[in-house]
């Protein structure tokens, strides 16, 4: 009987420390799968991301390969062939031919503005610091709003990657193209400057501003793809700032060419 | 008995339940529903143990029988919150009503109230273990690190105190009536580590509520 109740104490002690040996070490393995399969997880999102980015950018570039193609076919082909016309029409009646000119100069005209706006050649020939100059003044000589640039970087903005340069025109573009159509603002300014190994662009109008709820709907959706792809962090609204603002950083680092 | 062993059992470890409950009522607003649940069982257990230290020189066993059912329900009622809409909610339930009646069919006709619930207790453990497991298999959820979620910490408690100390719960009358003094107390210490454990594991959940 001795020997039974000495051997039930040591099966006691030894099952609770033992239990619980086995338990801390299972626990400890659960703990180290989860951990490692969340990594797994993590690394897979971070995969697809890059994999959607490259497939974004690949979008972008044949979008912008096609825009140049139908900029170029309407400004060699429909804008000489229009010209040619026009000589023809030189040759019959002043009177008749009067009306006629006019209405094909108006139409060269409007091929000019859609070529030159479909690919925007000043971007591909002398940068994006020209580039955006162009947009401001196109947009002052309208007269409604006054578009004031502030470049403190230089010509930094113009060694961009072309892809990022076309990027940040498109999404200035359809800034302003937002302030005009909706913001009932007078004046916008764009500042490019440089903080520590950041470059930024900050955007901002004197207008109504922007409703929360188009922030986080489809509104900007094409804004924050193009700057999704380009590596760039946004931030909307400023301090004190009336109108709607937007903050774009863009790393130096990745977009040297 | 020597007097740490005499402070820790009776002292230390019994107040260490106000870690928990500090911590608990310090982060009361972040803190989801199960965890309020598992604060009110803590809450219930210094209660009896401030109880039980205070008749520690009688028989304070009847404490134990009632200690065993509110912890069951209470605890049964922490895994019907985190397992809020699966199927094993009602039989969470049931087992919440049926064991309390277990208990007391067992003081009454099967085991005397002064005497160790020798039966009733490893039921508990056995059921609140497999409660702990069937948490551990679901499968993961979310994008945190596995010691970012509270209720992990909970768990491992549980699944630590309850497995370690079946053995205790089982064999408590036995030991009590053949073993030598010196053998009870330190099994009387390792359950008390396990105890306490387990307190300081509900302090991290507590303390991981931060949301």
């Amino acid at each position: 009987m001795q020997q039974l109740t000495d051997n039930i104490y040591v099966v006691v002690i030894l099952a609770m420390v033992g239990t619980f040996l086995i338990v801390s070490i299972l626990l400890y393995l659960h703990a180290y799968n989860r951990n490692r399969l969340l990594q797994q997880q993590q690394l897979l999102q971070q995969t697809e991301i890059a994999h959607q980015k490259k497939l974004m950018l690949a979008i972008f570039a044949s979008q912008e390969e096609e825009r140049r193609r139908i900029g170029t076919d309407l400004h060699d082909s429909v804008g000489a062939t229009l010209s040619s016309l026009r000589l023809i029409i030189s040759s019959i009646p002043a009177e008749k031919a009067e009306s006629c000119k006019t209405m094909i100069d108006q139409i060269i005209t409007d091929v000019r503005h859609i070529a030159h706006n479909i690919s925007p050649a000043v971007l591909n020939l002398y940068g994006l610091s020209e580039a955006v100059e162009e947009l401001a003044d196109k947009i002052n000589q309208a007269g409604r709003i006054s578009v004031s640039t502030d470049n403190q970087v230089g010509t930094q903005l113009d060694q961009l990657p072309h892809a990022i340069m076309l990027s940040l025109y498109r999404v200035l573009e359809e800034l302003l193209n937002n302030t005009i159509r909706h913001a009932n603002a007078t004046a916008v300014r764009i500042t490019f400057l440089e903080e520590g190994d950041r470059l930024i662009l900050t955007y901002a109008d004197d207008g109504k501003g922007l409703p929360p709820e188009i922030r986080k709907g489809m509104g900007l959706a094409s804004i924050t793809n193009r700057l999704e792809v380009a590596g760039a962090a946004w931030q909307f609204g400023g301090v004190g700032q009336a109108g709607f603002a937007i903050r774009i950083e863009l790393p130096k680092a990745q977009n040297n060419p | 008995m020597s007097s740490f062993t005499s402070l820790y059992l009776g002292v230390i470890v019994p107040a260490a339940t106000c870690i928990p409950i500090t911590m608990g009522i310090f982060k009361y607003r972040r803190l989801p529903r199960g965890q309020r649940a598992l604060l009110t069982y803590l809450c219930m257990a210094l209660m009896i143990n401030a109880i039980a230290t205070i008749y520690s020189h009688h028989n304070n066993l009847p404490l134990l029988h009632i200690y065993t059912m509110l912890e069951f329900i209470l605890l049964a009622r922490y895994y019907a919150l985190v397992f809020s809409g699966r199927r094993i909610v009602p039989y969470l339930v049931a087992a919440a009503i049926i064991f309390p009646v277990f208990c007391i069919v067992n003081f009454l006709f099967i085991q005397r109230i002064y005497t160790y619930n020798s039966y009733t207790r490893p039921v508990e453990a056995i059921f609140l273990v497999l409660c702990s497991l069937l948490y551990f298999a679901t499968p993961l959820k979310g994008e945190e690190q596995w010691a970012d979620v509270p209720d992990n910490w909970v768990n491992a408690g549980i699944l630590l105190y309850f497995s370690g100390a079946l053995a205790q719960f089982s064999f408590s009358n036995v030991l009590e009536a053949t073993a030598p003094h010196s053998v009870i107390m330190l099994i009387l210490v390792l359950h008390a580590t396990l105890v306490l454990i387990m307190y300081i594991l509900f302090t991290i959940s507590f303390y991981k509520c931060s949301s």
